[in-house]
Parts: structure tokens; sequence; C-alpha cells
């Protein structure tokens, strides 16, 4: 499965970000191998004025990505989240991408179905 | 002659003086009020004009009709991401729509078509004589500029000759709003507190005017007898149109919702205020014209 976590650095060993839209970069993977396969790329949702979990999420159906994994989302960029069907998961900023990624699969990770706060992300 | 009133921030009396000043012109000079604050307006809180006209402002979003291949163009296109095509499906987040209309001139299959929403509203009334406007954004919409546009196109319509008055209630702050509202003045009255924090305001709204180019000069208000603000006006050779003293008895007629011109000594008070700011703009007037 293509993995995608938000996250404040390059690194499985880096920390989740709990911002989605305003997070620095994400990090796409596939959850058998991520060691190998973890590609990490500057999130294009910083550039442009508002709107930046809807454009984070539509990047996200660009990217292909089968599961997320964020802190929480918005309204908007859950919408959107939805409306590409892509599931995606809540994990802590305390747990590193591999933990988080191993939690996903351990199926420790709970389902986001409600909207976080609006514009949380953009402290 | 278009006056403008502004303020570092909020609670430094802006509306306090444009309101008094306005009701001080009223009986002499054909004037309007304008409240510009549009997502606070309080100035008819205290002028209870009776309104007679009120008009919604609209701004158009896109809706996307069948014709559409979700080819994504019109929301790479949208720089406030008011758009996302995901999953065979366009998404439309009008709240974050500025109605600038580029994914319409993006699409190439012209599946974008344009709807509009209700922005705000504009109120007209009149109190005394003095006409009065107001802005009212929407609850939960941040967008003020369109009902600010609509309000500076509903007071030209009022158009105004040296000897009309047009007070301008700008809202706090230094953004664009700000900038929108008090553009196009004869000149601007900054209305301070005799603080560090009024002061430091002050600066800033100084800052804006000089890079705007308009003439202004300033207000104190909550007059305390100290030097502060005169002390930073002479060396930074701004006049100081007038002062409003510390008076505890404005905070009593405030809380009664009344307007202070209904006592007699703050009636003379922006009277003379009122008289001072119209020589000045009319002798800035001549100078400019002399030069
Ligand atoms: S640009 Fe036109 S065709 Fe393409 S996704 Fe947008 S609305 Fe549809
Ligand atoms: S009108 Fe402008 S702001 Fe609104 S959705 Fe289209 S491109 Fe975006």
């Amino acid at each position: 499965m293509r993995i995608a976590i938000s996250t404040g650095g390059c690194g499985l060993d880096k920390f989740v970000d709990d911002r989605f839209g305003r997070c620095p970069y994400f990090v796409f993977c596939d959850s058998e191998d991520p060691q190998s396969t973890a590609e990490y790329k500057d999130n294009p949702a910083l550039s442009g004025t508002g709107g930046a979990g809807i454009a984070a999420a539509e990047y996200m159906a660009k990217e292909k990505v089968e599961v997320l994994i964020t802190g929480s989302l918005g309204p908007n960029a859950l919408r959107v989240i939805n409306g590409a069907n892509i599931p995606a998961y809540t994990a802590s900023e305390d747990m590193t991408l591999s933990e988080a990624i191993l939690a996903w699969k351990e199926g420790r990770l709970i389902q986001i179905t409600e909207a976080g706060a609006a514009h949380a992300g953009e402290r | 002659m278009r006056l403008a009133v502004l303020s570092g921030k909020g609670g430094t009396g802006k509306t306090t003086v444009a309101v008094n000043l306005a009701l001080s012109w009223a009986p002499y000079r054909k004037t309007t009020y304008v409240d510009y604050d549009v997502e606070e307006p309080n100035g008819f809180i205290f002028l209870r004009p009776q309104i007679r006209d009120t008009s919604t402002v609209f701004l158009p979003y896109p809706e996307i009709n069948k014709a559409c291949t979700f080819c994504g163009k019109c929301s790479e296109a949208c720089q406030y991401h008011a758009l996302a095509v995901v999953g065979g499906k366009v998404l439309v987040f009008p709240e974050l729509c500025h109605g600038c209309g580029t994914c319409g001139i993006v699409c190439p299959v012209g599946a974008v078509d344009e709807v509009e929403r209700p922005l705000g509203k504009i109120d007209e009334g009149e109190r005394d004589g003095l006409l009065c406007l107001q802005g009212v954004l929407k609850e939960g919409e941040s967008l003020a500029g369109p009902v600010i546009r609509g309000l500076h196109r509903r007071e030209k319509e009022h158009s105004s000759s040296l000897e009309e008055i047009i007070v301008a209630d700008c809202p706090p702050g230094s953004s664009c709003s700000v900038i929108h509202s008090a553009e196009g003045s004869d000149l601007a009255i900054l209305v301070t507190e005799p603080t560090l924090f009024g002061l430091h305001d002050l600066k800033i709204a100084v800052g804006l005017m000089r890079e705007m180019g308009l003439d202004f000069g300033v207000i104190q208000n909550k007059d305390d007898q100290g030097t502060l603000i005169q002390e930073y006006c002479a060396q930074e050779g701004i006049t100081l149109l007038g002062s409003i003293p510390f008076d505890l008895e404005i905070a009593k007629i405030y809380s009664r919702g009344q307007s202070l011109m209904q006592d007699r000594k703050w009636n003379d008070l922006f009277k003379t205020l009122g008289e001072r700011i119209v020589t000045e703009v009319k002798q800035r007037k001549t100078e400019g014209e002399i030069i």
C-alpha cells in the first residue's frame, strides 16, 4: 500500500507532524518496505493563499496515496480526502515515521472520520 | 471633502471621533458618515439612523457543469485553493473563492458556470439630516474587499464637493482593508491615545499614511495632559488637530448608548474640532495649489 505521512523531517526516524496542510514535508512509501521506498517531498500546499488543507489533500490524490497518516484534518481537507476515497489515520507527534507505519500495520491507529478544528494547522 | 478616520488598532475611540465629528457637521454642511469597518461595524449603534435601504453584496463562485472532464486545470490555476479535483468530482469551496474568474478562463471545455453567493450587505440610513452608510460582512466570511468596494461605489454616488463632507470610519489596523477605505481621502485623521501602546500604533499608522502619500493629522483621545503624543508630533512635523480630554463622562454617556453631541460641553468641543479640520483641509488645498 502506498502510504503518505505528514512529517517535519526527512528520515524514518523523524517525527510525525500533526499539521496536515502546513507540514513542511510528506513522506511517501510502500508499507511493505518503507526503508527502501521512502521518498520525501516538499508540501506544495505551503505556497498559496489559504486553503492549504485542500491543496495538500488534492496532492495526496495526485500522488495516488492509498493510506494517509497525519495528526488531524480540518473540515475542508477531510471533504477532499473523503472525495478521493483515501482512508486517513491519526498519529501523534511523538511517533517517528517508522513507529507510525508499524502502528498502522498493527491496526493501532484510529481512522479519522470527524474534522478537527479549521485552520488548526496554520499556527 | 473626504476625511478618513483611522486608528492603529481597535479601542482608541476612533468610532467616537468619527461619529461625533459627522454629527457636529451635519447641521451646517451636507455630511455623510460611512462605516468601512465591515467586520465589526459599530457606528450605527451610536447613530441609530433610520434605515431606508439595504442591498446585498454578491460574489461570484464557480459551479461545475456536466461538460467537465476532470482535467484539473481549474484547481491548478486557483491560487486560493477553492477547488479540488479528486475521485471523478470537482469539489468547490465557495467560502475560499475570491470570485476572480480564473477557473472559468482556464477551463478548456466551458464546464465552469458562474453562480453567486451573498457576502454581505450595505445599509443606508439617515439621522437628523446626516446620511449614514455601513457595510456589513456576513458572519463566517473573511473577504472584506468586495463589501468595501461596494461601499466605496455607493459612497461615490453621493459625490462630494469641497463643501460637502464624507467621513470614512476605517477599520482598525493596517491591512489592505484600511488602505482601500482610506485611499482617495483629502485628509486622514489618526486617532490615538497617550500611552506607549498608542504611540507604537500611531507610528505604524503614520508609516502607512506616508507610504500611501495621504495627507494626515492626529487627534489625541483621552488626553491626560501628558506630552508623549505632542512631543512625537512636534518631532515628526505632524499636525496635532486636537485633543479630547480624558473624562469619565464620556464613558457614562457612551454606556447609555447616546452620542456625545447631546451633551453641551462635548457638542462645543466637537464643533470646534470639526471647524479646525475643515480649515486645515482647505488650507492645505490652497497651499498645494500655490506650490
Ligand atoms: S478545468 Fe474544466 S474540465 Fe477541467 S476539471 Fe476544471 S471544470 Fe473540469
Ligand atoms: S473564481 Fe478564482 S478564486 Fe474562485 S474558484 Fe475560480 S479561480 Fe478560484
